[in-house]
């Protein structure tokens, strides 16, 4: 896909930010109304994000010569988005503790899901309960839903890095096609990266800040 | 993660061997992008609102989910801006 340099944000992004609230609510309301069997939602959700991340990687494709240039240019900055996501994802969990009367140690717990909620939560509710696992499922849902929302308002006022930051662990599925529709499709490999090395990560450092 | 990169490197290099008609059918990609995120986030929504255990807990940690989600994000957008302008500045 061509993508200008001017043309690397968005001009509708407030409009695109509306949609992308409305498509969620949208599938809350219908959860709350209709009791549907949701067996096979995962699989659709699978099937849904193997055809974005395909469509990403065609427009990538398409316009490998000017984009790896354009990496080459980044490629600093590519390493120390994920570094600086975490830093500042521990710092927001501490901070978050202070303010809600939750011990810091248990906030930097929360705060190293990076958004990816299941795993998160599963290995938080075996060590500190189901009370505090159901909290990291939604603090980390929280965390994804917000940067959906977000990422077209981020993209502008932050750029695209900030807006890979925001979405944590979740850079490498989920948002990766809301940051490159609004940030250009040269951010979709920094987002890769972004998001697999925190992905890799919350397995390790859940456990190892549980231990603390 | 192994098969979304699985995805990422045959779009690519789909779009590599073919790049015309990719960045002809540029509007129609564009589209299905945007429909496929919406269904994306429809069907994230629809796990949230039928799971009822989860709802039930949202009166309860709805304001502490909320800073232990929000905060650590706004830190994190906060410290790759103010380090991105510094690059830049």
């Amino acid at each position: 896909m061509q993508c200008a340099p001017g043309m690397a944000v968005y001009p509708q992004e407030e409009r695109l930010m509306l949609w992308l609230a409305l498509a969620l609510l949208a599938g809350v309301g219908t959860g709350l109304l209709l009791h549907l069997d949701l067996a096979r939602a995962d699989i659709y959700v699978r099937a849904a994000l193997l055809a974005l991340v395909f469509l990403i990687g065609l427009g990538l494709g398409s316009d490998w010569k000017r984009i790896m240039g354009i990496l080459r240019r980044q490629g600093f900055e590519m390493m120390m988005t994920p570094l600086l996501t975490v830093a500042g994802s521990l710092i927001g969990g501490v901070l978050a503790g202070l303010l809600t009367g939750i011990a810091w140690r248990t906030g930097l717990v929360l705060a190293s899901g990076f958004g990816w909620y299941t795993l998160s939560a599963v290995i938080v509710g075996e060590e500190l309960g189901a009370r505090m696992g159901t909290l990291a499922f939604l603090a980390n849902i929280v965390r994804e839903v917000l940067a959906i929302v977000c990422i077209p308002w981020i993209v502008r006022r932050a750029g695209g890095a900030a807006a890979t930051a925001s979405a944590g662990a979740t850079a490498v599925d989920v948002c990766m096609p809301v940051i490159t529709r609004s940030a250009g499709p040269e951010w979709a490999v920094p987002a890769f990266i972004s998001g697999g090395v925190l992905s890799l990560l919350v397995p390790v450092l859940v456990p190892a800040l549980l231990s603390i | 993660m192994g098969w979304l990169l699985l995805a990422l490197g045959a779009g690519i290099g789909l779009g590599v061997i073919l790049p015309k008609a990719v960045q002809k059918g540029e509007g129609l990609i564009r589209v299905l992008l945007g429909v496929l995120v919406a269904a994306l986030l429809f069907l994230m929504g629809l796990k949230i609102g039928s799971d009822r255990e989860v709802l039930s807990a949202l009166p309860s940690l709805g304001i502490k989910s909320l800073a232990m989600g929000g905060l650590p994000l706004i830190c994190s957008v906060l410290l790759v801006w103010l380090y991105t302008r510094r690059r830049k500045g």
